[in-house]
């Protein structure tokens, strides 16, 4: 009864010798050997039937007649030690079956000291265990994801907050620009009549001056001693060249007033016919304000190229990419534009000679938020709105570019017929 | 387990020296499968909080660990300590071929445990007379929170140290034994010491 | 006459035994130490004929006592009883002048074995 019980249990059994070979084995090993072992596996060696892991085997069996004490192996480090299929040939997956075994030291009358190998299968519970191992990883994929989303709408949230005060220094900027334009009106013509009355005073002082030695001794006297304690020739010298000065330095201040008025101030009003080449012209004066290094130029044919377009959105999206262009330009170096236009569409290129954009960063620069600049220096938000905007004109956006060469940005704009153009023509003032 | 576990002077004595004689033995086991002597040191028995414990088995970071219970006429777990310094070598003694992957140094620590514990538990149990049975090994890492949760205040271990000479592989296994266990390990060594 | 012996080993069970493993037909003056360090003192203030030594000591180990031994030619038989019986171990112990190498746990029988081979029965 007992070797019936032994033979069907649902582990396999196997005893070896001393010399590692086979004294008996149970069903469930016979079972799940090839066909032509199975009458002839008494006396062979263990490791000749089953000779995927002889090495380990046999130092495994070795240990066990060495120390007269179990040894274990988990399917975890090794799962596979006998070439069996897991339980189910003909509906389950064939899988190999993945094994914990213990061996233990034995003795009998007859053979003397033996090795008894119990082999369990553990397929269900590993396949059950690799399977949660991998749902966890999963999870814990998912939410490192989360967490990057949730940090990303962090900095989406406080970048937008910083976009709305940008819009709104902007309009700022705009309303004071037009309360500058005021006094720097009546100042620029005061300035210009000081100028005349300065060159009458100094023509005064130069007469007196000549004249002085025809009057009496005394009034000549006083005259010299006036003009010498107020420094008349120092005065006659520098002061035509300081309202001079004052003059051009007020002509610049109402044109950055000018510009920035015009090119701020303007909001959406909907689509209208743009002159791009005055647009152009004024946003790199507006530009090259801030950004020194570079020289720009322009190059639009025809003269008083026409663009029937959104021109807030255009222009914004121009004077992002221009302003890229200039901050790339550390060294000597130029930003061009140039812009031409045939019967399908108009083509804006931008190009600059200035540090280029790294290769991996190309697909990722009309992302929202992406930005290469140090925190707080950049929004990453300007060529994103860029690219928005010539979306929204159905138009192409794309570029090219070589670190430590220079960038080139390629637009093009189909055309678009105004419903009514006689009466929208607009200048950009 | 409640109160601190008293061992009498000459019940510390003589478990020491069962502990001794069991670790010999398992040097010698070891030794003998890896052609290498093996360096024992004085076994110490103490009782411990769950805290004292852990600091007993966390005393490096750069070791692994793993426990193994066993049941018989003594019952509790045996917790290994093996350092990371010279698992290498010891795996090549135990013919692992170099480079190891993951797999063969855990198999590795595994083994060590199984062999070193084994040992040990069965030359206590033989001295004694005690039928013990020592469970499959498997790989932990103790977390201080999981002690502190223990339901004893204290329990009797003791504490053995191995070292692989010409390597600077070094192995500790701790035996802690449940309420029940302890008094009948202390009536047995009672009955040896009368 | 009785033979002036010193058992050295930490543990009182171990000492004891030892003692108790004795042969019967002879006598001996016991001296006990609990580790290396007491022995040596013992082997520098008294001489003895027998000395049954355990290697795993506190302070100063067996190996330790039998270095001693050997640097200072002390005239005595040195029977080691350890736990600690990995061959390397024994083949050292044997080349420091021990006399006869018994594993613990200790056989009395065996012991007596080891006296009556050194002559003292």
């Amino acid at each position: 009864m007992f070797e019936q019980l032994v033979g069907k249990l649902p582990v396999g059994i196997c005893v070896v010798n001393e010399q590692y070979e086979v004294v008996f084995l149970n069903d469930f090993f016979v079972d799940r050997m090839d066909a032509n072992l199975r009458k002839d596996y008494q006396d062979k060696n263990v490791t000749d039937i089953f000779p995927a892991q002889a090495k380990f085997l046999r130092r495994r069996i070795k240990s066990v007649f060495v120390l007269q004490h179990p040894s274990f192996s988990y399917w975890e480090q090794r799962p596979h030690i006998f070439p069996f299929n897991s339980s189910r040939p003909i509906t389950g997956e064939e899988t190999q079956m993945f094994q914990n075994m213990e061996i233990v030291p034995l003795s009998s009358s007859t053979h003397g000291k033996l090795a008894c190998i119990f082999l369990q299968d553990v397929t269900a519970q590993a396949s059950y265990y690799i399977a949660q191992q991998e749902l966890s990883k999963a999870l814990k994929r998912e939410h490192e994801e989360q967490l990057k989303l949730i940090k990303k709408l962090d900095s989406a949230q406080s970048q937008l907050i910083q976009a709305e005060k940008m819009a709104s220094t902007g309009q700022l900027a705009a309303g004071i620009a037009h309360e500058i334009n005021n006094p720097i009106g009546f100042v620029s013509a005061n300035l210009d009549t000081l100028r005349q009355y300065g060159e009458h005073l100094i023509s005064i002082g130069e007469k007196l001056a000549s004249h002085s030695p025809d009057a009496d001794t005394t009034t000549h006297k006083l005259i010299q001693q006036l003009l010498e304690a107020h420094h008349f020739d120092l005065l006659r010298e520098d002061m035509p060249p300081l309202i001079a000065e004052s003059c051009e330095g007020l002509t610049r201040v109402r044109d950055i007033v000018e510009n920035l008025k015009r090119f701020a101030l303007e909001e959406s009003s909907g689509w209208q016919l743009l002159n791009l080449e005055d647009a152009i012209n004024q946003m790199l004066e507006l530009v090259a304000i801030q950004y020194k290094n570079p020289v720009y130029k322009a190059q639009i044919e025809p003269k008083g190229l026409k663009l029937f377009c959104e021109p807030g959105g255009i222009k914004q999206a121009l004077m992002n990419i221009v302003i890229n262009a200039a901050q790339s330009v550390t060294g000597e170096g130029f930003v061009k534009i140039i812009a031409k236009q045939d019967d399908t569409a108009t083509y804006i290129k931008v190009l600059d000679n200035g540090s280029g954009i790294d290769a991996r960063h190309i697909k990722k620069i009309f992302d929202p938020f992406f930005t290469t600049k140090p925190e707080g220096l950049g929004q990453g938000l300007g060529l994103s709105v860029a690219y928005t905007a010539i979306e929204k004109h159905n138009g192409r956006i794309s570029v090219n570019s070589k670190l430590g060469k220079g960038t080139v940005f390629d637009i093009s704009l189909p055309l678009q017929q105004p419903e009514d153009s006689d009466e929208l023509v607009v200048t950009s003032a | 387990m409640n109160g601190v576990t008293t061992l009498t002077e000459d019940q510390r004595d003589a478990l020491q020296e069962l502990m001794n004689i069991s670790m010999g033995q398992a040097a010698n086991s070891l030794a003998h499968l890896i052609e290498t002597k093996i360096g024992i040191s004085i076994p110490k028995i103490s009782s411990v909080t769950p805290p004292e414990l852990f600091g007993m088995i966390n005393r490096s970071d750069n070791a692994f660990y793993t426990r193994q219970s066993f049941l018989g006429d003594i019952q509790g777990e045996v917790m290994s300590v093996v350092s990371r310094d010279g698992l290498s070598e010891v795996a090549n003694l135990l013919e692992y071929e170099a480079p190891l992957s993951q797999s063969d140094i855990e198999e590795t620590i595994l083994e060590l445990s199984n062999i070193l514990a084994g040992a040990c538990l069965a030359g206590l149990s033989s001295q004694l007379e005690l039928a013990t049975n020592l469970n499959m090994p498997t790989l932990f890492s103790p977390k201080k929170a999981s002690f502190v949760e223990l339901n004893w205040q204290h329990s009797l271990v003791m504490e053995v140290q191995f070292d692989i000479e010409l390597s600077s592989f070094s192995m500790r296994v701790v035996f802690c034994l449940d309420r029940v266990s302890l008094e009948k390990l202390t009536a047995t060594i009672d009955e040896l010491l009368g | 006459m009785a033979v002036p012996l010193l058992v050295a080993d930490d543990s009182r069970l171990s000492r004891r035994s030892v003692i108790k493993a004795l042969p019967p037909e002879l006598t001996f003056s016991i001296t006990e130490a609990v580790n290396g360090r007491e022995a040596i003192e013992h082997l520098q203030s008294d001489s003895f004929k027998l000395l049954l030594l355990d290697l795993t000591m506190p302070e100063v180990d067996g190996v330790g006592v039998l270095e001693f031994i050997s640097t200072h030619a002390v005239n005595i038989d040195v029977i080691v009883i350890s736990a600690d019986f990995q061959p390397e171990k024994q083949r050292i112990v044997l080349e420091l002048g021990a006399k006869k190498f018994i594993r613990k746990p200790l056989d009395s029988e065996e012991l007596a074995m080891t006296l009556f081979e050194l002559g003292y029965l």
